[in-house]
């Protein structure tokens, strides 16, 4: 066997062959349906690195003629199980490459004659197991005398699961649910690892790869730290104006301002976003991920308890209690023996904890320079809100399976995320965001920040 | 009749649902005795859907044009190139290595690509090359049929694509014979202008090339060219002497070669014209004669294998005895996507009962027959286990039986398969029901959905059971989602 890893990905039709190879290979081009016989090539899909294929796994249309062509071999004298097999096997490719009855099981065994490999045999584990259903088709890969792994995909439950588990377990040397739909990251790479026990000539090249890809994983992290970090410094460092009109007054001015400044983030915050899509190596899935930011949605909700933490808030609150506390004790000239002081902080952390600020604006100021209006000063708030959007676009990019076609929506929500550790560099943004350029220390720090928050925000196993 | 027509007509027929037995009973007594082909044919040409024939015709018709213009086209070809190549002014005389080239080796070897064409797929992959000249082939072909659906505006594609899908054997050959007649009518175009040329003109022949060709290679060159004619006509064949005469340097501005008189320098021609013969017309005649003869036998064996047309065949040789009331003959254009619908459903279900119910794939002693006899409102019932484990020679067997019930009993029309309504339909299905429809000619066959829940899940193959079904395009076979089965499985 060669020890370039092969698995031939096989089973009845519609049973999520295409959807385990997309999720497995990480393509969300591979075209997937829900009717039957979409595949109807079979297709290499390998993992490269640097130009050299690690891994390779081949897609094929689903078992068609599998009874016709169980006796069609046992006629030839192929027995239940043997390496000597595959010889009778290229030699039905061969004889019948042209008979369209044959032609799915021509495509399914063409790549198993030629590479040999692993057989990933891809069941409906949500329907029961029937041997009048099935049977043929196991036989027909137990023949082929490969290591066979098969692959339970729950697509609407796990009802059946044990079933297929007992009847599975004589045939298969590894029996793994996996819900091509549904799985993340970790247990791609987790199902890789299990390829990897079967055959030993493949551990260190699947391992490599499993490396590899946690690798190119954490890079896609760091560039997008980058490329949240571009943006943000992007759009603190962009003018926003708009011409003085006499028939209009200064709200309405604001509000202009307002708009125009909603618009170029949006454009800016698109075009990163799309960056980053690519990054995980999305082509094909709807993002309807964008950067909201409404004057009357977001805004107004968007208060100092949204980025400071609880604990926080709590310290600040305990601070103006206690020195209210402080207050009536030094009043009282010590009569109440500290107890206002103690109550006042006690009271004042709860409250903290509990109480919401009053709306923040994104806008700190707003001057008129000849016929222009035009923003001063942005608050951190707004920079909180960008990085907030692509932290939860990148928490769905990261676990998200190319095989789950549904579109990525974002619906973030501030008091899940910790805010408060971006105030800092962010003032340190603003401070700079009138100059021509920025620091290097505001540029490498805030991308530091970032791309620990993401780390975190998506911890490997 | 033309073997074009009868190939569109049986197809579109194919799809066709209305048969009147008597008329067709009669029809096969009348040519009793006769072959299966000579009564399809004469059956297409006496019987034949009206509509049905002039569509054929349309196609037909439209094929023959592209035919026939694309031979005129070659000829008109061939002609331009003979009369290029034996342009002789009385100076310099007529190059014969072109005529060569143009009307000996580059048709010899197009010849052989187009003999051959078939095992280039084979021969391709050996080298591991992925190139597929035949299905360039069929493409072209492809290319052509839909061409014509756009002048047909009436037709859709479907029937363009259908023709090409049910017989694309035959097809493809008709596709060679359209290749060789084309050729030879740019051989012929040729012969003829250099025929003529020779007989109204007296040329004169040399040859002539900017590479340092010895006569040496010259002449065994032609020795080995007329090696099929050296011995029955000598005069064709070109000797050394000849050769190294006739050699033409133009840069001289002699006219004729030193050497050479102008009277052996003209006998170059029968050599000319015995090689076009010999390596060209000949040929070609017999490739197109070849592919003719393959076409008819090809189309015999195909076009009989029909449904439609063993169902005709059955008929015809079958006694037609009727008893009990009658079903009414059923338009295809009753049966939408293979669903029992309008007023012929009614008249179905009043008109016939279950005969015998085939539960395709599943295991027959692990099911609830009674549940299921319950479930389908019917009281008795032969259940018979097809497909999955059983061997394709014990579900021939099931046909028969199957096949012998509903012989026995006239008033039990319906045939209904028990499907695992959660799994996609695959090709060895229809493989079954294909035979089971050849046995037991045109009687309802039902595939009943059996649900393990009433759970929509169950269902989420249902547009693949529709389209797998409806690609067989047979009315008489249909989905009953009306009537569904929950499934039960036996107490242990």
């Amino acid at each position: 066997m060669d020890d370039k890893p092969v698995f031939v990905v096989t089973g009845p039709p519609n049973k999520g062959k295409s959807s385990l190879v997309s999720a497995l290979i990480h393509d969300d081009r591979i075209e997937i349906d829900e009717r039957a016989g979409t595949t109807t090539k079979s297709v290499e899909y390998p993992i490269k690195v640097d130009g050299e294929t690690m891994l390779a796994i081949w897609d094929t249309p689903g078992f068609e003629n599998v009874r016709q062509l169980k006796e069609l071999l046992s006629d030839w004298g192929m027995k239940e199980s043997g390496k000597d097999n595959l010889e009778l096997f290229r030699r039905f490719c061969n004889e019948y490459r042209d008979d369209r009855d044959f032609h799915n099981e021509i495509e399914i065994l063409t790549p198993i004659v030629m590479f040999g490999g692993m057989i990933v045999y891809v069941i409906d584990s949500s329907v029961p197991y029937s041997d009048s259903q099935y049977l043929n088709e196991i036989e027909i890969i137990k023949m082929t005398g490969l290591p066979r792994i098969a692959i339970l995909n729950p697509i609407d439950g796990s009802d059946e699961l044990e079933e297929w588990r007992t009847h599975l377990k004589e045939h298969f040397s590894l029996i793994k649910v996996f819900n091509p739909y549904k799985t993340t990251f970790d247990e791609r790479l987790r199902l890789f690892d299990a390829f990897s026990h079967l055959e030993s000539i493949w551990e260190g090249r699947i391992h490599k790869t499993i490396g590899y890809l946690k690798r190119n994983r954490e890079n896609v992290l760091h560039d997008s730290a980058n490329i949240i970090s571009l943006t943000v410094l992007e759009v603190y460092h962009s003018k926003y104006q708009v011409p003085c009109d006499n028939l209009k007054t200064e709200a309405d001015h604001i509000k202009l301002l307002f708009n125009e400044l909603d618009e170029k983030v949006k454009r800016i915050f698109d075009k990163r976003k799309n960056e980053i899509i690519k990054l995980f190596g999305y082509r094909k899935i709807p993002v309807n991920a964008s950067y909201e930011l409404k004057e009357n949605n977001v805004l107004q909700k968007t208060s100092i308890k949204k980025y400071l933490s609880p604990n926080q808030k709590a310290l600040i609150g305990a601070a103006v209690g206690a020195s209210a506390g402080v207050t009536i004790d030094l009043t009282l000239l010590g009569g109440g023996l500290g107890a206002p002081t103690v109550l006042g902080t006690l009271i004042g952390a709860g409250v903290g904890y509990l109480k919401d600020f009053d709306p923040v604006n994104i806008i700190k100021g707003v001057s008129k320079t000849g016929r222009m209006y035009k923003v001063d000063k942005l608050k951190p708030e707004l920079g909180f809100i960008i990085i907030n959007c692509f932290r939860e676009l990148i928490s769905l990019l990261y676990n998200k399976s190319a095989a789950d076609r549904e579109p990525i929506i974002i619906n973030y929500d501030y008091d899940k995320k910790t805010t408060y550790k971006f105030v800092q560099i962010m003032n340190k943004v603003i401070k700079e965001s009138n100059s021509d350029i920025y620091s290097d220390y505001v540029k490498t720090e805030l991308r530091r920040v970032v791309r620990e928050q993401l780390v975190q925000d998506n911890k490997m196993i | 009749m033309n073997t074009l027509e009868l190939l569109v007509g049986l197809t579109l027929s194919n799809e066709r649902t209305e048969i009147h037995r008597e008329a067709v009973r009669h029809f096969g007594k009348k040519y009793h005795g006769k072959d299966a082909w000579f009564k399809i044919n004469q059956w297409y040409h006496e019987q034949g859907d009206k509509d049905i024939k002039d569509r054929a015709k349309k196609y037909s018709r439209y094929l023959a044009t592209f035919s026939t213009v694309a031979t005129i086209i070659f000829f008109l070809v061939g002609i331009g190139i003979g009369g290029v190549l034996f342009k002789y002014d009385g100076t310099n005389p007529i190059n014969v290595l072109p005529i060569l080239l143009f009307f000996v080796f580059i048709p010899f070897l197009l010849l052989i690509i187009s003999i051959t064409v078939v095992n280039w797929n084979r021969l391709i992959n050996l080298f591991k090359l992925r190139l597929n000249i035949t299905s360039i082939a069929e493409e072209g072909w492809r290319g052509i049929l839909r061409i014509s659906s756009y002048f047909k505006k009436n037709e859709h594609p479907y029937h363009i694509n259908n023709i090409y899908e049910q017989n694309k054997r035959i097809v493809n050959n008709y596709f060679k014979i359209l290749i060789q007649k084309s050729s030879l009518a740019y051989i012929l175009g040729a012969f003829i202008v250099i025929f003529i040329k020779i007989i109204t003109t007296d040329l004169a022949f040399s040859w002539s090339s900017t590479l340092n060709m010895s006569s040496n290679h010259m002449y065994h060159m032609t020795e080995v060219i007329s090696t099929p004619w050296q011995d029955i006509m000598p005069t064709a064949v070109i000797e050394y002497e000849m050769i190294e005469k006739t050699r033409h340097y133009r840069a001289t501005g002699e006219t004729i070669p030193e050497g050479a008189t102008a009277q052996e320098m003209g006998v170059w021609w029968s050599f000319l014209m015995m090689s076009i013969l010999v390596y060209n017309l000949a040929p070609r005649l017999l490739a197109y004669y070849y592919y003719k003869i393959r076409l008819r036998h090809i189309m015999k064996r195909d076009l009989l294998r029909y449904p439609y047309t063993q169902q005709l065949l059955e008929i015809m040789e079958k006694p037609n005895v009727q008893e009990g009331p009658q079903t009414h003959p059923i338009n295809s254009k009753d049966w939408n996507n293979n669903e029992v619908g309008g007023e012929h459903r009614h008249a179905i279900q009043k008109t016939s009962d279950l005969s015998a119910a085939l539960l395709w794939r599943f295991d027959k002693d692990g099911i609830d027959i009674e549940s299921i006899k319950k479930q389908l409102n019917v009281s008795t019932l032969n259940v018979f286990q097809a497909g999955g484990s059983n061997t394709i020679k014990q579900d021939d067997e099931i046909i028969d039986k199957v096949s012998d019930i509903i012989d026995g009993n006239n008033t039990r029309q319906e045939i209904v398969i028990l499907v695992r309504y959660w799994e996609s339909p695959d090709i060895d299905l229809i493989f079954f029901l294909r035979k089971l429809r050849g046995r037991i000619g045109k009687k309802l066959i039902k595939i009943i959905p059996v649900l393990r829940s009433n759970n929509d899940a169950n269902k989420k193959n249902e547009k693949s059971w529709h389209a797998r079904i409806n690609e067989i395009r047979d009315p008489w076979l249909i989905i009953d989602n009306s009537q569904t089965v929950l499934l039960h499985y036996k107490r242990v």
